[in-house]
């Protein structure tokens, strides 16, 4: 053995950690992080934003810093309402939901699947920036009896292609130093959907779910409690906003006359607009509306179908060339799909 | 799969996102933690460095797709506060493996009992390691950084990574090559087999 070997075996054993107290310590921060005021966000957001959009895909020059300033004014949206068409999609979405939830029977699960795409960036440097697409399954099956024992199966299939010869060898690197971070299976169970000792499911920015009757179903009343809770927060009010709505529908758990009330809340978000009416995700077509960010650089789409009211899912679009990625890339996407089944794995 | 940079990125905007971080990494740094400075310190920094980390999110260079240094570094500092108990851990583990509770016929476990005596060895060379040296020397061996990762957890160029290590290991390959020699006396007289 030599010198590093012998190190490498010595306290060897000391080296475990028990769940315990990860989930203990993993506690007191998620408890850190709920009591972080808006307005240190804000003032995180307003100090960051240059430096965030500079680096935004690790290649964008200062030149681009700077037109991204100029982009601030000209993608300030005029209207205090979205665009009437997508208004028009958005209340036809909500009138299809009518008032029906899936119903289950004691034994089965509500099984909802998302497909996340996201293009992984690598590279160290601003110049050897490569973008890699990869594709990360969340399945959660929710018991009947939402009190009993969800079950979470997380799948990372890796990279679903590789763009050029230069994102595979940083791929391979990557995988190299860290084996198996975008390869993985893990499934995760709990009971009332507390997984890693969190606090449960939540709506609109950690409204308990089981308190979800006490969220105003009036669409003004609802997006301004959603500007309150995420008041401060992120690149622009209207795209916390939407992403709010995203993240809440995501859950598959929420009932129809919310449903409802939040594509007609989206209606009401200023800037929003109908960005691609056949928007096709993971196989299904809807219409995708979308917020531009102030930094003109990204859109965050909703894409619903407004026939049956489903949300299908949601993406980020690129709207500007970088060199490792056009206009109109998708940068991330999950899409949703909401079954019944009778056992969970 | 995000990497760490998009969720930092995430985090930045919407606090609650930086619990991933936590789910991916915790353990590394726990595990690093308790070996050097035992479980109960590696509960109360692994808990600071995510806090800490949190604090600073605006500060990390989201060209780096992997946080494992950033936080890694973070341990390290918030370690210094912990050096009683590393070095009374150091302090005992030299102890234990003091060369006269060696056995003396052990020739069937001679791999181990070498490890053994290299254990004290290695004890009482951390311990006397300048903690720049120990910092640099643990965090390659024991948290699998590499020479680039640590310039960044310890916020050094890279040339000084390579000064510190090559330092420390030409100590550690002394200390442990002095104890070869004092083996090969005890072999003289027959009490530990050579190793070719």
């Amino acid at each position: 053995m030599d010198d590093l070997q012998l190190l490498r075996e010595f306290r060897r054993e000391a080296g475990t950690v028990s769940p315990a107290a990860l989930a203990e310590s993993r506690e007191k921060l998620v408890r850190a992080l709920g009591a972080q005021t808006a307005t240190k966000v804000r003032w995180r957001t307003e100090r960051n934003r240059t430096i965030r959009r500079r680096f935004l895909l690790g290649a964008v020059a200062a030149g681009v810093a700077v037109a991204g300033v100029v982009a601030v004014e000209a993608f300030r949206p005029a209207q205090l309402t979205a665009s009437a068409e997508a208004a028009a999609v958005l209340n036809e979405a909500a009138a299809s939901i009518g008032s029906s939830d899936p119903v289950l029977t004691p034994g089965q699960y509500l099984k909802i699947e998302q497909i996340d795409r996201s293009q992984m960036g690598l590279g160290n440097t601003p110049e050897s920036q490569v973008l890699v697409p990869t594709m990360t399954t969340n399945t959660f099956y929710i018991p009947q009896n939402q009190d009993g024992i969800w079950t979470w199966e997380r799948k990372g299939a890796g990279p679903t292609s590789f763009p050029s010869k230069e994102a595979k060898e940083a791929y391979d690197e990557a995988e190299r130093r860290h084996p198996g971070s975008t390869t993985f299976n893990f499934v995760e169970r709990a009971a009332g959907g507390k997984f890693f000792n969190g606090g449960g499911q939540t709506l609109i920015n950690g409204i308990p779910l089981k308190d979800q009757a006490s969220i105003p179903r009036d669409p003004k009343a609802l997006l301004k409690l959603i500007e309150e809770r995420t008041k401060g927060a992120g690149k622009s009010p209207d795209r916390e906003a939407l992403v709010t709505v995203v993240d809440t529908l995501r859950t598959g758990l929420v009932p129809a006359d919310l449903r409802a009330a939040l594509y007609r809340a989206v209606a009401l978000i200023p800037g929003a607009e109908i960005s691609d009416r056949q928007a096709t995700l993971d196989g299904q077509t809807g219409v995708a509306i979308g917020v531009t960010l102030p930094d003109g650089i990204h859109r965050q789409d909703i894409i619903v179908d407004p026939s049956t009211g489903r949300m299908l899912g949601e993406r980020e679009v690129l709207l500007k060339d970088y060199p490792e990625a056009p206009a109109g890339t998708v940068i991330s996407s999950i899409s949703l799909k909401t079954t019944i089944v009778d056992s969970a794995p | 799969m995000s990497t760490d940079s998009e969720i930092i990125l995430r985090a930045r905007d919407r606090p609650a996102a930086f619990a991933e971080l936590y789910d991916r990494h915790a353990a590394v740094v726990h595990r690093y933690v308790a070996r050097r400075a035992g479980q109960s310190a590696a509960e109360d920094v692994t808990s600071e460095t995510f806090l800490v980390a949190f604090e600073r999110l605006d500060s990390y260079d989201v060209r780096r797709p992997d946080a494992r240094p950033w936080l890694l570094g973070i341990a390290t500092n918030l370690l210094k506060k912990h050096h009683r108990a590393e070095a009374k851990i150091l302090k005992a583990a030299a102890r234990a493996a003091a060369p006269e509770t060696v056995d003396d016929d052990a020739d069937l476990v001679t791999a181990r009992v070498d490890a053994f005596a290299a254990t004290g060895k290695i004890a009482r060379t951390l311990r006397g390691m300048a903690s720049v040296d120990r910092d640099t020397l643990l965090l390659y061996a024991w948290a699998d950084l590499s020479y680039e990762d640590i310039a960044q957890a310890m916020n050094v160029p890279i040339g000084t990574v390579r000064s510190r290590l090559n330092r420390a290991r030409k100590i550690l390959k002394n200390k442990l090559s002095l104890s070869t020699l004092e083996e090969e006396t005890e072999n003289d007289r027959g009490r530990f087999a050579t190793a070719p």
